[in-house]
């Protein structure tokens, strides 16, 4: 066995992508990102597989694997599942240690999480289980208006009119796109009405959990990566808004650091 | 909490009883359709029932109905017909099925045990608003009269005094209307009889709650909530308040002889909202495998009639009517659970957001952090509805319940 007994695993499903991290005493080791699918085991074994070769370990190296995300409980191999929410604070308080604001949108919902300064969750919150406020919501929007969703965020920031969306469940929100295609309205506009729609439904989703006044956000999730939405949510709230480098990692890597406790 | 020598018994021998009382109840009204012996009035949760069972009427509920439905999954079939007739989906649910299997009924379609055909309406405005309106669509179907009477929410500063005068005017009107119409004279002895027999139900009813303060409980949630069902359905009646009393010696055996029916609790929990009643079995296997035992809720306060008075009956039921705990403002709501939390040594609360009943959840966040504001008690809010299984996501809440037991873990350490 390699790693001193030190090397742990995170894994998260969910349920766009799935991902693993892994972890050793001097940090992360590796990390690795894959589309979840519908062969969660298969998704899981690759992710960790992939993460292995990197890192150039093998299974036997793993001294504990936590596994998290909605597809937390097929992992055959993890020795114990921890929701999302614990995993996600765990993997902020690393990054951020005087964080005690979460802000996670991830493919099919978005959370708010509240912590202490030691990291614990105080109080958290998640959008109700419709798409709207999350990354698919975007994903279709970008869609149906024909823009990579990667670049929708740079997109919305080149709106010179301001129009709004009035629909913000994803499925209306997708034909009132379509007539507003049809009415000659520049994509930029309705690329930016679309972040506005998140965005409050983000804003409501942070207020619901009280957290402190002064209290900086840290972004993460896949949607992390889009800069309008980090610009919204900064004049939104007020609050300055802090993304990690690999966003999408970080309730992974939570995952892994509670693994050295399980472990 | 030193369970270890406490002995696990899941079943109160008192649930036989319930199960006798319930069939009893419902058969005896069924029975009615054929001999019409008695006229049937169906009611709303929180009204002054007495006044129709001293005037020898069978009283029935449509929310005590769909909690069945709910709980035998068939309220969605009961919805859908309501849908099909052109009521929209975020109607409140409860509503939703008693339509529903009202239309069904007047429409010759096979309804699961249908309550029996109602000749008089009574609803009351003090859980919330919609009521009336549901009550007044009952009325529209099955042709009757029906009476509503008004409780204005007790915000803080309001006279109570002037709220129960004026459901007490409201109370007269009533029975002067039931003597018109049923053509017979209200019989003040039997008013006090009744509400005699709803005081002894009603004592019983406070006792069996508090039991739930005993750490640890003998008895859970789950185990207690069905006995809400005879002091709202039928506190009238002596048996019901002998069945309390031998409930209530029951719990306290189980407490002397060491008894639980749930093993290795390590926290007690607060539920808050009416129950999904489509999701009990989900709900309490997820809880007890995280060793969280759901020991009360205010849900309770709706069925406890605290008030009633045989020397002065008319007094006693205006008084439960006009302050119901529904009525109440949120801040007293706030300060009642967390009340609550200090009697009964509650570790973290569980409110149950109602998709189908709005104004039984818009306080939910503010009184969730009021209380975790006061006793730092962990609180999630989970989703789902009373008795449509379709707004219930199992995996989402479970993974909520997962997250409130890693709080109190994460808190204990
Ligand atoms: S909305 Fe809520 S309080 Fe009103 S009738 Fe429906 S379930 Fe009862």
């Amino acid at each position: 066995m390699r790693g001193d007994g030190m090397i742990t695993a995170g894994i998260d499903v969910g349920s766009t992508t799935t991902k693993a991290v892994l972890l050793g005493k001097d940090g992360i080791y590796s990390y690795s990102v894959q589309a979840t699918g519908i062969d969660i085991p298969e998704a899981t074994e690759q992710v960790l597989g992939e993460s292995l070769a990197q890192a150039n370990l093998s299974f036997e190296d793993i001294a504990g694997i936590v596994s998290t995300g909605y597809g937390r409980i097929s992992i055959p191999f993890s020795s114990q599942t921890i929701t999302e929410i614990t995993c996600n604070a765990a993997g902020v308080h690393h990054l951020f240690p005087n964080a005690t604001l979460v802000v996670d949108i991830g493919g099919q919902d978005s959370k708010a999480i509240k912590m202490d300064k030691k990291g614990r969750v105080r109080q958290f919150a998640m959008n109700d289980k419709c798409a709207a406020g999350t990354g698919k919501f975007l994903e279709v929007a970008a869609q149906t208006l024909r823009v990579d969703v990667e670049e929708l965020g740079k997109t919305s920031l080149e709106s010179k009119n301001k129009i709004t969306i009035s629909n913000t469940c994803t499925v209306f929100a997708q034909s009132e796109i379509v007539s507003l295609i049809a009415r000659k309205t520049e994509k930029e506009d309705i690329a930016a009405a679309l972040h506005e729609s998140i965005g409050s439904r983000i804003y409501g989703l942070i207020n619901s959990v009280y957290p402190e006044p002064k209290a900086e956000i840290v972004l993460t999730g896949g949607v992390a990566r889009n800069i309008a939405i980090v610009k919204l949510l900064e004049r939104m709230t007020g609050r300055m808004v802090m993304v990690p480098e690999n966003p999408q990692i970080v309730t992974a890597l939570g995952a892994a650091i509670l693994a050295r406790k399980v472990n | 909490m030193g369970e270890i020598e406490w002995k696990v018994s899941p079943r109160l021998d008192s649930q036989k009883r319930l199960g006798k009382l319930i069939n009893q109840h419902y058969n005896g009204a069924r029975e009615l359709e054929e001999t019409r012996a008695q006229p049937v009035a169906w009611v709303s949760t929180m009204s002054p029932s007495e006044i129709l069972w001293a005037m020898d009427f069978c009283v029935q509920y449509p929310e005590a109905y769909a909690a069945t439905c709910g709980a035998r999954h068939v309220a969605h079939a009961h919805c859908e017909i309501t849908e099909m007739h052109g009521y929209e989906r975020h109607l409140c649910t409860y509503c939703r099925n008693s339509l529903g299997s009202t239309l069904g009924v007047l429409e010759g379609q096979d309804i699961f045990e249908p309550l029996a055909r109602p000749d008089f309406l009574l609803v009351t405005n003090n859980t919330c608003i919609l009521i009336t309106k549901w009550f007044e669509h009952l009325s529209y179907y099955w042709k009757i009269p029906m009476v509503s009477i008004d409780c204005p929410v007790l915000l803080s500063g309001v006279d109570e005094r002037e709220i129960i005068d004026h459901v007490k005017d409201q109370c007269l009107d009533l029975i002067k209307l039931l003597e018109g119409f049923t053509g017979k004279k209200f019989d003040y002895d039997r008013f006090k009889e009744v509400a005699g027999n709803a005081k002894r139900s009603g004592d019983n009813y406070r006792e069996m709650i508090n039991t739930s303060k005993n750490v640890p409980v003998p008895a859970t949630f789950f185990d207690i909530m069905g006995h809400n069902f005879p002091n709202l359905v039928l506190r009238h009646k002596p048996e019901t308040a002998e069945h309390y009393e031998l409930m209530n010696a029951e719990l306290k055996q189980r407490i002397a002889d060491r008894i639980v029916s749930m093993p290795d609790i390590k926290y007690r929990l607060y539920w808050d909202g009416i129950p999904y009643w489509v999701a009990i079995r989900e709900l309490s296997e997820k809880l007890q495998s995280l060793g969280m035992c759901l020991v009360i809720s205010s849900y309770f306060e709706l069925f406890a009639f605290d008030r009633n008075d045989p020397f002065d009956p008319l007094e006693g039921v205006a008084a439960n009517t006009a302050l119901s705990y529904f009525s109440r403002s949120v801040d007293y709501k706030a300060k009642f659970t967390e009340q609550m939390f200090k009697d009964f040594k509650l570790d973290a609360g569980i409110f149950a957001y109602t998709i189908g009943c709005k104004s039984g959840s818009i306080g939910m966040h503010y009184i969730s952090d009021y209380v975790n504001k006061k006793l730092g008690a962990p609180m999630t809010i989970i989703e789902g509805d009373l008795v449509d299984e379709t707004f219930y996501n199992v995996e989402r809440n479970n993974m909520k319940l997962q997250a409130l037991a890693e709080m109190l873990e994460a808190k204990n350490k």
